[in-house]
């Protein structure tokens, strides 16, 4: 907790604006040109004390992403936010905005909401790139008229030059922990401190990692990789470093990620353009497939198989996140085709509560390993 | 005690349903075109086609729950490896395709030609419907409507009428068949003028002793599934208000010594529509009315009758596309509700939290203290779920209802000593 929250105070003393975005793919650069400081409240476990304050607010089938940001935001974060963003997702998050505002606004903060509604049409069905510019242009008028900034062609170049530039280096650093040079636990601790920090001090944290990628070896096997399984990962979290743990000690490595917070953030970013409505048509329509992105259902597969055979990795485990629907929707057409394509696959659920009871899940993983050594 | 005896509509309403499946199935044998929709894709647009027939899965699921099957088909899909925290209507009609409806009260649905899903009650149906998509490799027709915090915004209207436009489109297309936009009109007229006596059914809840259930109304919806756009659609709603009218008028009513008027928020329970009525009825306690069924036929915001004007229907359905308690914000449900509450001078609130569905219970809680400050009305939260009877406990539940009459009933003393 006490990291993320520095970080909140970092970005206050900037001065610029805090803007708490959910979920995954908010239109980052676009912010930041306009001077604001994006911050994506995504995969909070971990970071925040309990969720006491959420559950007074959401029942408990609702998924620890909901319950950990919200209790985030009322809670650690609530003086430090200037704004929260948010586009429709999954029906859960869809319903948090009222909750979020009203509670701080009966604690005296007047933080305001900004919403952008992305068409979940197949592109092949409607046209509705039209809808998505409005959209886009909406959201540049009600960020100067609340926050005085004004939007420039110029500055939104540079800072999708510089998303750009974290991309590639994101990318590098992932393979650099697919080739087990640096652990995959540093890489996860750098892309979440990554969604609380100015663009440029992410590039800075992925360099520091690339240039010394010797220095950082959590979650990194100790066993040549010859002697390790590489196996793809796939969820809309990370898996928790108890996970992480007992695939390195099972003798697995990460060979490649599936993670919404990560790989499939970044394995997609159009070339910078001035009108940020024409950049953002492209930057979702080309987006890699997530299954929260509903219009791109039937990409999804191929993509999914293009990663893992890329990879190399022999297997893939779910890290499923309980009560995400979109997820659990997913599984069962995945698990099934993997096994035709002759994949093995494990499916471990993380609940809330999973933070300490972590025996079953390390028992699986090891059943999983033996198995894939015994093939 | 609440009677179970059949009513006239009640008696008609098994009709409706059971001609309904069996002119899908017979018409879909002959070779009409076969879709497979979301419950509020607006049906009306498929009676402007000369051979086009719809079935509706979750309304499928919801048969299935109430004639006490739901865990079964439940099961079904969780063996191939669907997680019980899914929807319960997802499960039911997932287990239920498995295994071609081995089980099903209505001999299934009909292979469809078509998927249409759409994102207002819920995006998962979206998730849900590519399932099948993948599955049975059927085209899948996403209808996506805004979710709205205030009152639907024009762009919304024109995005959603120009999928209504694309859907048409798809439609002649694969089916052949063109669109008659005077019939589609017809059937907007015929949902108007059915939804104007389904108004007027749930107004009698506004007597005293109540003429209806909401657990009456629950169960007459199904029209709204399998007959919207036709004229028995009107002609069974336009019986069912007359003879609760007349029932009314003659104090012939489910709860005769009805002490506790409540209201409901969620989906209903299908599985215990009955012991539910007759253990409140036992309270003397009826539960007068519901978000759920008080939504249709309105904008959001209202439970209000929306009017057709006799313009263009697609510009109509698209306007009450947001009507349904789960496509709007807090707020407006929130608007709605205490109207509700006031008008049918409401003693006390069910929140029934839902694990089957999170749009309509997220906010739940929230909800629940801002009435309690509004109107000062107590309520309950209890646990249901809408078709998993696995997932429900009755002792929990009608300890917390009986909990919600004494609090009524200490309430009404204290007023009357002070």
């Amino acid at each position: 907790m006490m990291n993320l929250l520095k970080k909140l105070d970092a970005l206050k003393n900037d001065g610029r604006p805090i803007i708490a975005c959910f979920p995954l793919y908010p239109p980052l650069a676009l912010f930041h040109s306009m001077g604001l400081a994006p911050v994506v409240v995504w995969g909070l476990r971990g970071h925040v004390s309990g969720t006491e304050t959420a559950d007074r607010h959401l029942p408990s089938y609702t998924c620890s992403v909901a319950r950990h940001l919200t209790e985030f935001i009322l809670s650690d974060a609530r003086d430090f936010i200037d704004g929260i963003f948010m586009y429709n997702a999954c029906d859960t998050l869809r319903n948090l905005p009222e909750i979020l505002t009203g509670q701080l606004a009966a604690a005296g903060r007047d933080v305001p909401f900004f919403h952008m509604h992305l068409p979940m049409t197949p592109r092949d069905q409607t046209e509705a790139s039209g809808y998505l510019k409005n959209e886009i242009r909406t959201l540049i008028t009600n960020l100067s008229d609340r926050f005085g900034v004004k939007f420039s062609s110029e500055k939104f170049q540079n800072s999708v030059a510089l998303y750009q530039r974290m991309r590639e280096l994101v990318l590098a650093v992932q393979d650099q922990a697919a080739a087990g040079r640096l652990g995959f636990l540093d890489f996860a601790e750098v892309m979440q401190a990554g969604a609380f920090m100015p663009v440029e001090g992410h590039i800075r944290a992925l360099e520091d990692l690339t240039a010394r990628p010797g220095k950082h070896n959590a979650g990194a096997s100790k066993l040549p990789m010859d002697n390790t399984i590489g196996v793809m990962i796939s969820g809309i979290l990370p898996p928790q470093p108890s996970v992480v743990n007992a695939m390195t000690a099972a003798g697995m490595t990460v060979a490649a990620d599936d993670i919404a917070s990560f790989y499939r953030s970044y394995a997609v970013m159009p070339e910078p353009e001035p009108d940020p409505a024409e950049y953002y048509g492209k930057f979702y329509d080309d987006h890699y497939p997530c299954p929260t992105l509903l219009y791109m259902g039937d990409r999804r597969w191929a993509a999914f198989m293009d990663r893992l055979r890329q990879s190399g990795a022999r297997a893939v485990i779910f890290i499923g996140e309980k009560f995400c629907e979109y997820e659990y929707f997913e599984f069962p057409y995945l698990e099934k085709r993997l096994a035709e394509a002759g994949f093995p696959s494990l499916r471990i659920e993380i609940s809330i509560d999973d933070d300490q009871h972590t025996g079953a899940h390390d028992s699986r993983i090891a059943a999983f390993s033996e198995m894939l050594r015994g093939r | 005690m609440a009677s179970f005896q059949k009513t006239e509509a009640g008696r008609n309403l098994s009709l409706v349903v059971k001609d309904a499946y069996m002119d899908l199935h017979e018409r879909a044998a002959r070779g009409a075109f076969v879709i497979w929709i979301a419950i509020n894709v607006p049906a009306e647009i498929f009676l402007g086609f000369d051979d086009v027939v719809y079935g509706v899965p979750e309304s499928h699921a919801a048969l299935n729950a109430a004639k006490g099957i739901g865990a079964l088909q439940c099961e079904k899909a969780e063996r191939i490896g669907y997680s019980m925290d899914l929807c319960s209507y997802a499960r039911i009609d997932i287990g239920c395709v498995s295994d071609n409806f081995a089980d099903s009260p209505t001999f299934g649905l009909p292979r469809p030609h078509l998927l249409v899903s759409n994102t207002n009650n819920c995006s998962l149906l979206t998730k849900w419907f590519d399932v099948h998509h993948r599955e049975m490799g059927v085209p899948h027709f996403i209808l996506d409507v805004p979710f709205c915090y205030g009152p639907q915004q024009e762009k919304d209207r024109e995005y959603i009428v120009a999928q209504f436009h694309d859907l048409i489109r798809v439609i002649e297309t694969m089916s052949g068949q063109r669109c008659d936009m005077e019939k589609v009109k017809q059937a907007v007229a015929y949902t108007d003028e059915g939804i104007g006596w389904w108004k007027k059914f749930l107004g009698y809840a506004e007597h005293r002793p109540s003429g209806i259930t909401a657990f009456d109304s629950f169960v007459q919806m199904a029209p709204f599934l399998v007959a919207r756009g036709t004229p028995r659609f009107v002609e069974h709603y336009r019986l069912l208000a007359k003879e609760t009218g007349a029932r009314a008028a003659a104090g012939d009513v489910p709860v005769p010594d009805e002490k506790y008027r409540l209201f409901w928020d969620n989906i209903a329970p299908w599985h215990q529509l009955r012991d539910m009525s007759a253990g409140l009825a036992a309270l003397k306690a009826n539960i007068v009315g519901a978000t759920y069924t008080s939504c249709i036929g309105s904008v959001e915001g209202s439970f209000d009758r929306y009017p057709y004007d006799g313009g263009d229907p697609l510009a109509m359905l698209a306007r009450t596309q947001n009507c349904y308690v789960c496509p709007h914000g807090m707020a407006l449900r929130g608007k709605a509700m205490a109207q509700a509450v006031k008008r049918l001078g409401i003693d006390g609130i069910v929140f029934a939290g839902n694990r089957s569905c999170k749009p309509y219970s997220l906010t739940q809680f929230d909800q629940q203290r801002k009435m309690a400050q509004a109107l000062g009305v107590p309520s309950v939260m209890i646990e249901v779920d809408h078709a998993d009877v696995r997932k429900y406990n009755r002792e929990n539940t009608f300890t917390r209802l009986e909990a919600l009459i004494e609090n009524i009933g200490m309430q009404r003393s204290v007023r009357m000593s002070a």
